[in-house]
């Protein structure tokens, strides 16, 4: 079955009041580290949006005209460690809160005040997420394992995921099994097989679907499709240089199939029964999409958010010719 | 190029494109209404809008691929037999050379260039210690069961003594090492979880309507105490997913039946009124991360057709309260 945006604010749009929908505070949630700075560190948690002049952050948020918090955690952990998950929820709760971030920003209407929140992560921050908005509820398989996940669902609007690592990365495989293959993963984050690298294997018995329902809200996923010489020879289909798209866009089915924009998986054949939708791809690399340091082509992907002439725009179809993630995130609110 | 954005009627987003007007919807609203659909039954019971059952589609299995160096051919596939296994329980490894790239089905071209392969494995915890080393096989005897036909397989039956604490899981990390006579090499990994459940289903189902919801009960013994994950879906005796239920209790030692709630207004909703197959259903012992998954029965048990008027009907009675959780 196949489930749209656009059908389902058809369907339901007519109920909700535009007040509802005034600018959200923006929540960001970095990757994978191959230390503990981000944790230790909040300047480099905040750096990790940048590259040079160019800020991710700065421009998702409109020249910071739009509240933001920015989240550091350990990324050297398991998605599902107390230092990730637990860490990475409680310092949301306290975003909602309108607690400021190691650098004096907050969100300046709480959640009792009746603000909303949007999350946006990168990479190992969607499975960090993933972890915690599926099991936010009693019945989960990890209810609220190591922090106030439950809070957490019930507090914030939406994910955006940018290139999520949902169902791990080949790179984490190749590096895991010793493998150096030229394929450059010195490169990126996935440098040595360390406690986080083992844990996105795309070995299902370390995927977070295996320890998770449905995300309690909707996970909306773009991801970059621009290859990093060596790296993308070595990954399945289309990537972007550190994850395939099959993770990216949070495919059922196995984690290392081939995809690219015209056949990336539809709404309906995602890795939980509900709750993530696609949004378009980039022509940026695993880094260019967390910095804003490459406005490049974007382009739609099947069941994608992105309408033409009224009608879903055809997958792969060129939907902007210069725009980063960044700019796309501050034109979705 | 800045990005002229307005909010027009209808709660569209118009973006300036230089290939074509390309228009976002409003993603808030997208998000609130799938909230709200979502809402429509609780957590614990939630219909099913898929092709493929997901309880089954989460034990699929990924085939690792390591390509060789710069991307080059063969690439070294491997995968294991299931997702976890318990103690006393043989998993079966699997590894092939592969052109990922390619159509072309080239073992024999690749036999023909480089001569046979010989494949190891060194299978570690997820702490590093070593638990076997194993030699692959494609000569047709044992587990493989075709000779040269390019799957190679080992297996490995999990020595109790060395499985997780009751109730507790273990990942563990198959590193593959495939040898060409020409010395040529691929490395590469796969992996499976080493559980060790302290609750398992007996196989024995019963029925109830409670409270306005069917209750499917599922008996289990558990061996030590702890909580638990029970998670089944309900198909039409076609095969088609309808729903699916999730609870979750701590538990003590013994014989229990554990109530797997499927919403009632559900059941009304999807007009659900003739037997339905319980397709699939598994438990698992959640007392840490990794869980300790358990495997997975299929087709265990036929619920009866359903009275519907004994189901809750938000029409008739909105007191009922989908939200208040039934």
């Amino acid at each position: 079955m196949k489930r749209t945006l656009g059908a389902l604010i058809v369907c339901c749009g007519s109920i909700m009041s535009w007040e509802a929908f005034a600018a959200p505070c923006l929540i960001f949630i970095h990757g994978k580290q191959t230390d503990t700075n981000t944790l230790t560190s909040w300047t480099a948690a905040r750096d990790y949006w940048k590259n040079g002049s160019d800020d991710f952050i700065q421009t998702a948020t409109k020249n910071f005209a739009t509240d933001y918090y920015v989240v550091g955690y350990n990324g050297s952990q398991a998605y599902w460690d107390a230092d990730a998950a637990g860490h990475v929820a409680n310092e949301i709760v306290a975003a909602t809160n309108g607690t400021a971030d190691g650098g004096g920003n907050s969100c300046g209407t709480t959640y009792a005040q009746g603000g909303s929140f949007w999350i946006v992560a990168h990479s190992m921050g969607n499975t960090v997420m993933d972890f915690i908005l599926g099991n936010n509820d009693s019945s989960d398989p990890n209810y609220n394992y190591n922090g106030p996940y439950d809070t957490v669902a019930s507090r914030i609007s939406l994910s955006i995921s940018l290139s999520g690592a949902h169902r791990g990365s080949e790179g984490a495989d190749a590096v895991c099994g010793q493998s150096s293959g030229g394929c450059n993963w010195a490169a990126s984050w996935i440098q040595s097989c360390d406690t986080a690298t083992y844990w996105l294997r795309s070995s299902e018995d370390v995927q977070v679907r295996a320890f998770s329902s449905a995300p309690a809200k909707n996970v909306y996923l773009t991801g970059g499709y621009e290859a990093i010489f060596g790296a993308s020879a070595c990954l399945s289909g289309e990537d972007d240089g550190v994850v395939q798209y099959a993770s990216i866009y949070a495919c059922n089915g196995s984690a290392t199939t081939s995809y690219d924009n015209s056949d990336a998986c539809g709404n309906g054949s995602k890795q939980e029964v509900s709750g993530f939708y696609n949004l378009d791809a980039a022509h940026e690399d695993h880094s260019d999409i967390r910095d804003a340091s490459d406005s490049d082509t974007r382009r739609a992907i099947p069941d994608g958010i992105w309408t033409c002439s009224g009608s879903a725009c055809s997958p792969n179809t060129v939907v902007q010719s210069s725009m980063t993630s960044a700019e796309f995130v501050s034109i979705l609110y | 190029m800045r990005i002229i954005a307005s909010l027009i009627a209808g709660g569209l987003m118009t973006a300036t494109a230089s290939a074509q007007t390309a228009t976002l919807p409003d993603l808030a609203a997208h998000a609130a209404a799938s909230a709200a659909e979502q809402a429509r039954y609780p957590a614990w019971s939630q219909p099913l809008q898929v092709d493929s059952d997901p309880i089954l589609s989460a034990r699929e299995i990924s085939i690792q691929s390591v390509r060789g160096p710069n991307g080059e051919a063969p690439a070294l596939q491997a995968w294991a037999s299931t997702v976890a296994a318990q103690p006393g329980e043989t998993i079966e490894l699997f590894a092939q050379l592969a052109w990922l790239d390619t159509e072309q089905s080239p073992w024999d071209q690749l036999r023909g260039a480089t001569g046979d392969w010989s494949i190891t494995a060194e299978l570690v915890t997820e702490s590093g210690q070593p638990l076997a080393s194993l030699d692959y096989t494609d000569s047709g005897r044992g587990l493989d069961t075709v000779a040269g036909d390019g799957v190679f397989t080992t297996a490995l039956t999990l020595d109790p003594t060395k499985a997780p604490p009751l109730g507790q899981a273990s990942s563990v990390l198959v590193r593959l090492t495939a040898t060409a006579p020409d010395g040529s090499v691929r490395k590469g990994s796969t992996g499976f979880l080493y559980s060790n459940p302290a609750a398992e289903l007996t196989g024995k189902f019963r029925q109830r309507i409670e409270d306005g919801h069917l209750v499917v009960l599922a008996e289990a013994t558990v061996a030590a105490p702890g909580r638990v994950h029970l998670e089944g879906s309900l198909a039409d005796l076609a095969g088609q997913p309808q729903a699916i239920a999730q609870t979750a209790e701590v538990l003590s030692p013994g014989m229990h039946w554990i109530p797997l709630r499927f919403h009632g207004q559900l059941i009304r909703d999807l007009g659900l009124v003739d037997a339905l197959r319980l397709r699939a259903i598994t438990l698992r012992s959640t007392q840490g991360m990794p869980n300790a998954i358990g495997p997975v029965l299929t087709d265990a048990f036929v619920v009866a057709p359903l009275p519907l008027d004994q189901l809750v009907d938000d029409k008739a009675d909105p007191a009922s309260g989908l939200l208040a959780g039934g």
